[in-house]
């Protein structure tokens, strides 16, 4: 495999709970939300990664802290060689060219008094990239490329509905012309038939522009279509990497398999099926070994104690559990 | 054949605004019988969300229901005093909101709030009842539970708090506004599946309101889809998914993503129209690829296509041959 | 420019699609305005000419507003006195808002330590009643328009960072924020250009009621003696002045109540209209 462009190795993200005076005088221990918890994996130029978990697993604080927009507490993010985490905020904006994102929530990611004509040349204002006339027509060649028309650029966000808002926060991650695009859960907030329409604009666009993706998503059934490889995270661990029919044909991890049985799928399954019972625990109170175990219907007494390593298992395939391997050995294969 | 448990014929919701009036329901009708489980699917926008305030008459003001009857165990909810109205709503049926943080009271314990609901003159006390219905709806450690308040819980338990409530009365009929569409998905599938041992325990009926197709596919017996205030399509669950007669149903389908079958998406082009000022004609005639001049002008009937199955679709012949792919 | 840019400037007609209660606040600050600059050629009186001939009459057509106890004519003391009350009015305001956004703007967007200065002296200002304070500092520095100035202002700008500052922490947690950062935008960039167009809405609606509360403060500062000097015409002085009177010459404390309340009324209906103004479109 060629150099890849994204290399994470070993992020750490944890945030403090307020500590307040009383709390000390009470001899409270300080808590802190272990949101992202020791996470490595790397990505080559062209693929796209699927991240995949529940709310609170610590996908979206991944994406932040290789955005930059939190400072993780220890790990590295190496782009294209360069550690990020050593770059300071002020040689920071050739990389911000080079990494974009396209947010969630396509209401709260546009600044609702600028048109869209104006948040697009300011992005390539800031940058200095063209002349001013030539940015006029930059800015009108991005509408079209994302499925507006040119005129639509004198409008307000509040005038677009849900779906052609996040086709403006995708021009404005494109009109930096990035590498790498992170997205952070961008159709969780549409209606499906606006969904599977962005979600085809992402795969045209990808072709088009070979971008490198990181999709960050809670939803499945959507990775599948996105993805070359897939990482199911929880409880800000990686549990699981495949390459995405790998994953899908033949998930090892009990919490992938839980997942996958929990989508409602129009259609049968035929699938092994794995009700989960139970909640996450919270990100403060992660629980001693596998972080999985309170929830897990294969648990021993090893998975009690130690906590375990992402190990791979089959070709490509890498993951963190005791007993997947043990199970895959005996030939009881989970499908 | 006995008259259903409910029946709404007609209904229409309109909601004045300052660009003009918005036709949220345009002449919604169906039925649900005794312990069925029914579906009223769509996009946001498409009216699904305002039906079940209005079957329940509780439409907020400037908001009015501007038509329509509903019948619910053989009497018009219309004709009703706002007291006769107040006792159905508590025991003849109930609603479950998509929000169960908004719709709990933050400054009352889960006990206080169960126990409100409960009905009087029952001989047993209050506080075994109320343990008696978190048992049932699956929390753990339902003692301590019964003195929690809202925000100490998660949001899976909030909602099966929320259903303990509900289920308090003994409701004949259960309306649920995406119930699970706030929770996470293995979440989701327990509430889903609690929601279902519960409703066959009561002999409840379910209006489950949803925009979630694949949450239809596994729950319920009859669909009913809604785009731009109307009922585009009505089906029993087989039907549907297998012979689907409405272009907007086909399209939906085959907007959702597939874990199993890698197919391609075939996303429907545009978006949905605006509910101000709605012409004559199919709604969904400027997406639709089946589209002709007469779709554009008339008045689209809702015509019977199969048994139980009825379409509001000119071209809902043609589709037959279509539909299989 | 592209076609595309220059399109976004507004299109002709804008008049008529302004919100009703700014053109209606804006007509009544121009006729007062006016009512100010053409009063030489409107009364012919002397706002402090005396006269013992007229002392205390009612209202007539040589005297509109009627006279006070000495002699002087009551309309033309409110007109005179409307400028020097809106002039502290609106100046009296603005500094303090200006000042006061940036200040809650920035601590509210920073954070830290910044913050915690910020809003630790807005607490200790805060500790003070309004007024209390303000007449403390007047005492101090003496009585005059400056030092009226000077005291609302130090005291004033509180509310503002206070309403900036709360808006600001709701705001910059908003994605387009963190979109900005993503982009390269700078600090600076991303307060000013982004973050406080968002936040400052209600800082501005405030700001015209509160010229109203600062003519009423005028306006008890001249009670206390320490406002305005007589015997320039001030409408707070007029209408403490003219409470001696209530029961013989009711216009004399009645009229200038009236113009405060006019100009209350206006700019109520002018920061309402700016706040619909505000509104974000398509919303």
């Amino acid at each position: 495999m060629a150099e890849p462009l994204l290399e994470v190795r070993d992020l750490v993200k944890h945030f403090p709970l307020p500590h307040t005076l009383l709390d000390a005088a009470l001899r409270r221990r300080p808590e802190t939300v272990r949101a992202v918890d020791g996470v490595s994996f790397t990505l080559g130029r062209g693929n796209t990664l699927g991240l995949v978990g529940e709310s609170g697993c610590g996908k979206s604080t991944l994406g932040r802290c290789i955005l930059r927009l939190y400072d993780a507490d220890r790990g590295e993010v190496r782009f294209d060689g360069v550690d990020l985490m050593q770059v300071t905020e002020g040689e920071l904006l050739p990389y911000r060219r080079r990494i974009q994102v396209v947010f969630q929530d396509p209401y709260a990611s546009l600044n609702p008094r600028q048109t869209v004509a104006k948040t697009l040349l300011e992005v390539l204002d800031v940058h200095r990239i063209g002349s001013p006339r030539e940015r006029g027509s930059r800015v009108a060649q991005l509408l079209t490329q994302v499925g507006l028309s040119p005129g639509d650029g004198h409008k307000y966000p509040g005038e677009f509905s849900g779906g052609q808002r996040q086709r403006v926060g995708i021009a404005r991650a494109l009109a930096l012309e990035p590498e790498l695009l992170i997205a952070d859960e961008p159709l969780s907030a549409l209606d499906v038939s606006i969904q599977a329409q962005i979600l085809q604009l992402l795969l045209d666009l990808r072709a088009s522009l070979g971008l490198t993706m990181i999709f960050i998503s809670h939803d499945l059934r959507v990775v599948r279509y996105l993805s070359d490889d897939v990482a199911v995270m929880y409880l800000g661990k990686i549990v699981e990497r495949a390459p995405t029919a790998e994953l899908f044909a033949r998930p090892q991890h009990p919490y992938t398999i839980a997942l996958l049985s929990a989508v409602p799928e129009v259609g049968g399954a035929g699938r092994e099926e794995i009700p989960i019972e139970g909640e996450p625990p919270s990100a403060v109170r992660i629980p001693r070994g596998c972080r999985f175990h309170p929830r897990c219907p294969w648990k021993t007494a090893r998975c009690l104690q130690e906590s375990p390593d992402l190990k791979g298992i089959l070709p490509g395939h890498t993951v963190a559990c005791h007993v997947a391997e043990a199970r895959l050995a005996a030939g009881g294969s989970p499908t | 054949m006995s008259a259903p448990l409910l029946a709404v014929e007609g209904l229409c919701v309109e909601i004045p605004t300052q660009r003009g009036i918005v036709q949220a329901v345009r002449g919604v009708s169906f039925t649900v019988e005794r312990g069925e489980t029914f579906a009223l699917v769509g996009e946001s926008g498409s009216g699904k969300t305002m039906t079940c305030p209005a079957i329940l008459r509780l439409i907020h003001p400037p908001g009015r229901i501007s038509g329509g009857r509903v019948t619910f165990q053989g009497r018009n909810l219309a004709r009703l005093p706002e007291r006769d109205l107040e006792r159905i709503r508590g025991s003849g049926f109930v609603m479950v909101f998509q929000d169960p943080m908004s719709a709990l009271n933050p400054v009352l314990t889960v006990e206080e709030q169960i126990a409100e609901a409960l009905p009087w003159g029952r001989p047993y006390s209050r506080r075994d009842r109320a343990l008696d219905l978190l048992r049932r709806v699956g929390i753990p450690d339902p003692e301590r539970r019964l003195r929690a308040y809202p925000h100490q819980l998660s949001g899976g338990q909030r909602q099966r708090v929320m259903l303990a409530i509900a289920l308090a009365r003994q409701p004949a009929l259960l309306l649920a506004d995406e119930p699970t569409t706030a929770l996470d998905v293995t979440i989701q599938a327990q509430i889903l599946r609690l929601i279902v041992t519960l409703q066959k325990e009561y002999g409840m009926a379910l209006i489950l309101v949803t925009h979630d197709l694949g949450v239809v596919y596994h729950m319920v017996d009859r669909v009913a889809v809604m785009y731009a205030g109307q009922i585009m399509e009505l089906a029993a669950k087989g039907d549907l998914f297998a012979r689907p007669r409405h272009p907007y149903t086909i399209g939906l389908i085959r907007s959702v993503p597939s874990i199993d079958r890698r197919r391609p998406l075939a996303p429907i082009p545009g978006s949905p129209p605006d509910l101000i000022g709605l012409g004559p004609g199919c709604p969904f005639a400027p997406r639709c690829a089946w589209a002709s001049d007469e779709c554009r002008t008339g008045e689209i009937p809702f015509v019977r296509v199969g048994d139980g199955h009825w379409s509001r679709c000119l071209k809902a012949d043609l589709l037959e041959a279509e539909a299989g792919g | 420019m592209s076609a595309v840019v220059q399109e976004t400037v507004a299109s002709p007609g804008i008049a008529a699609r302004l919100p009703p209660s700014l053109l209606a606040g804006g007509a009544m600050l121009l006729l007062l305005g006016s009512a100010v600059l053409l009063a030489p050629w409107l009364v012919p009186y002397d706002p402090n000419g005396q006269n013992f001939d007229v002392l205390l009459q009612a209202p007539s057509p040589a005297h509109p507003f009627g006279t006070d106890n000495f002699g002087r004519d009551v309309l033309t003391r409110v007109l005179y006195g409307a400028g020097i009350d809106l002039r502290i009015g609106v100046l009296a305001v603005i500094f303090p808002f200006v000042f006061g956004s940036i200040a809650g703007a920035v601590a509210g967007y920073s954070g830290g330590w910044l913050d915690a200065v910020v809003m630790r002296t807005v607490d200790v200002i805060t500790a003070v009643p309004f007024l209390v304070l303000v007449i403390a500092v007047v005492a101090f520095l003496g009585p005059g328009e400056r030092n009226i100035f000077i005291a609302i202002g130090g005291v004033g700008w509180i509310t503002y960072s206070r309403l900036v500052r709360g808006e600001v922490l709701r705001e910059k947690h908003l994605e387009y924020v963190a979109a900005a950062r993503t982009l390269g935008f700078r600090r600076w960039r991303i307060i000013v250009g982004h973050i406080l167009p968002n936040a400052i809405p209600p800082a501005v609606i405030f700001a015209a009621s509160d010229v109203v509360l600062v003519i009423l403060t005028t306006a008890a500062l001249g009670f206390l003696g320490l406002g305005i000097r007589p015997p320039a015409p001030e409408w707070g002085m007029m209408i403490a002045d003219g409470r001696e009177f209530l029961s013989g010459g009711w216009w004399v404390a009645t009229m200038p109540g009236f113009a405060c309340m006019y100009a209350g009324l206006a700019f109520i209906l002018l920061g309402d209209g700016v706040a619909d103004l505000l509104r974000v479109r398509g919303q």
